[in-house]
């Protein structure tokens, strides 16, 4: 009984389902095949996405130095193939990690060439994640030749779409929701529609629900090898600032079911925060219009549970209820990021963000 | 039937149970969800924040340590060309991509500008490295798309879209960029990984935000 699926796939015509009238031939089946593909295929884009301006984001010593570092969701526990796509200059490497729990994946690319070029990077997840996010940390040197520098212009990731068919027996998401597949040689014409199939199709099209979807990654860029002394050297955000209010404020679809109550949908928030505790205790953002207060260091995460203003002009355009998933131009913001009056020179050292994920449904 | 844009409520997993007439409604409404999650829910996106250097406030913030003020960075010289090729993981039901920018012009002194654009293209990726030209592309061009800075020399963020008008190409294809439009995937791209070339010219970008647009089934 093979799991199979058609990609993209042919949807059921659900005029040929409804109330009062046989169930259409074929529908069930087509159907199973569009539960199969949306398991194996769905979610499976950008999972990350961040660029940079020419000159910014380079290293030139010749040892790995972590510098980007992110946090993203584990889409399920079928999925293990890991593709990270970077635009590179210079003759260098880059070091991608990422650590599940206690689990931890390398990969290595090395490459050459003055000019943009793609570098492709491949980790493979070999044992079932045990949370449901992990942290991608990427280190980059440089390796003797010209330029003297590596230097990363943009960089995206993505979980690896599943051929089909989808591997035999019940898979779970990374929260452990489950996904039973449809062996579709038994959703034919002449095979019964099963109170198996129902239920399965319903507790199936939860989870895929649930699968979640990056709105927003944003992670400074650490260590560089020298402090610019000229406005030609490299000089990237370490942490977020009052301009990026306005900028880092993506366009997002989410359906409204995410801001009730009682369902299991969420949207997450991952902040990385430095130097809580060096004097302030707690610092406090807001983020699609809700109050995040953060009291340790490090990647940690919170749920937006109220319903934001949604992007109108946006919503009207693109015929979806588009919200903008981001920092919002509010006071609390302006007092707690990077700003002029509020800056790293600061002593003691005042919070600050160091990386920035969101998603949700 | 029309496409539900958010999630429906799904029916009593009860009303699948052995023991139970199965009518059409609960099929359908699993049809309808399963219409959802493919033609809405999960469709590709990629949001790319732009960083730019910080050391205009060097001196105040400490180079890594710093980031960006309400002003920004300082405005882009006269001619100065930015160029970003930015991943984009299409979906093989992915078709339309619809793209937000986030930009600034050099100055808000009108009659200093040398004709300000910014160019949006389509490429696959082919043996490693960016390859074929998929879409010809569009093209923003200021004034008529794009907005003069509101204050002084400092680079304010505006905002502009390709819009969701689905295009009708020329007999022939095209040869050059068209004005704002959503780009093309070609069917024979449809799930591979794609590179959205994005070419400024006294332009500072911010932000680039990539969508598949929503169309109906």
């Amino acid at each position: 009984m093979s799991n199979s699926f058609t990609s993209p796939p042919t949807l059921a015509d659900e005029t040929t389902v409804v109330a009062g009238q046989p169930i259409g031939e074929g529908a069930v089946t087509l159907m199973s095949q569009t539960a199969n593909y949306l398991w194996s295929v769905g979610g499976t884009h950008n999972c990350l996405s961040q660029a940079w301006a020419e000159g910014q984001f380079t290293q030139k010593g010749l040892t790995y130095q972590p510098m980007v570092e992110y946090v993203i969701p584990i889409i399920s526990r079928d999925h293990y193939d890991l593709h990270i796509h970077f635009i590179a200059l210079g003759p260098g490497g880059v070091r991608s990690t990422l650590t599940i729990g206690a689990s931890s994946y390398t990969d290595e690319v090395l490459s050459i060439g003055a000019g943009p070029h793609v570098i492709e990077s491949t980790i493979i997840v070999t044992s079932t994640p045990s949370q449901s996010y992990g942290v991608l940390s990427i280190e980059v040197k440089h390796t003797s030749g010209t330029p003297n520098h590596h230097e990363i212009r943009s960089l995206a990731a993505h979980w690896v779409a599943k051929a089909s068919p989808v591997s035999t027996g019940a898979q779970a998401d990374g929260l452990l929701n489950a996904f039973t597949p449809f062996g579709i040689n038994r959703v034919g014409n002449d095979y019964p529609l099963s109170s198996r199939w129902g239920v399965n199709m319903l507790e199936n099209i939860e989870t895929l629900r649930r699968r979640p979807m990056v709105y927003a990654s944003w992670s400074g860029v650490d260590n560089l090898n020298a402090a610019p002394t000229s406005d030609t050297d490299p000089a990237p955000a370490l942490y977020v600032g009052v301009g990026d209010m306005e900028v880092l404020y993506s366009p997002v679809y989410i359906p409204h079911e995410a801001f009730e109550g009682g369902n299991f949908y969420t949207i997450t928030v991952w902040l990385n925060v430095v130097n809580i505790g060096v004097i302030d205790s707690s610092v406090t953002y807001v983020i699609m219009g809700q109050e995040i207060t953060v009291t340790t260091n490090g990647w940690s995460s919170y749920d937006i549970t109220v319903r934001p203003e949604q992007d109108e002009d946006m919503s009207q355009t693109f015929n979806l209820s588009i919200y903008r998933a981001g920092f919002e131009n509010d006071q609390e913001n302006w007092l707690s990021l990077v700003s002029i009056s509020r800056n790293a020179t600061s002593s003691p050292l005042l919070p600050y963000i160091k990386g920035f994920v969101m998603w949700g449904i | 039937m029309a496409t539900p844009t958010n999630f429906q409520p799904l029916p009593s997993a009860r009303s699948a149970y052995n023991g139970v007439v199965t009518l059409g409604a609960p099929v359908a409404q699993m049809a309808m969800a399963l219409k959802q999650l493919n033609q809405v829910k999960f469709r590709s996106a990629g949001f790319y924040h732009v960083g730019h250097s910080t050391w205009t406030y060097h001196s105040l913030l400490n180079y890594t340590k710093g980031a960006y003020e309400k002003n920004w960075i300082g405005s882009p010289s006269k001619g100065a060309t930015e160029e970003y090729d930015l991943f984009y993981f299409s979906q093989p039901t992915s078709q339309w991509i619809g793209v937000e920018v986030l930009y600034g012009l050099r100055t808000a002194n009108t009659s200093d500008l040398n004709n300000p654009g910014i160019l949006l293209e389509l490429y696959e990726i082919s043996g490693g490295s960016v390859g074929t030209k998929i879409d010809e592309g569009c093209q923003f061009i200021y004034p008529t798309h794009l907005q003069a800075s509101a204050r002084g020399d400092a680079v304010q963020v505006n905002r502009t879209n390709t819009g969701a008008r689905l295009y009708t190409f020329p007999s022939g294809g095209l040869s050059a960029p068209t004005p704002p439009r959503p780009l093309y995937i070609p069917p024979a791209n449809r799930g591979d990984e794609l590179v959205l070339r994005v070419t400024a010219e006294e332009v500072v970008i911010y932000a680039v935000h990539l969508f598949d647009l929503f169309v109906e089934a």
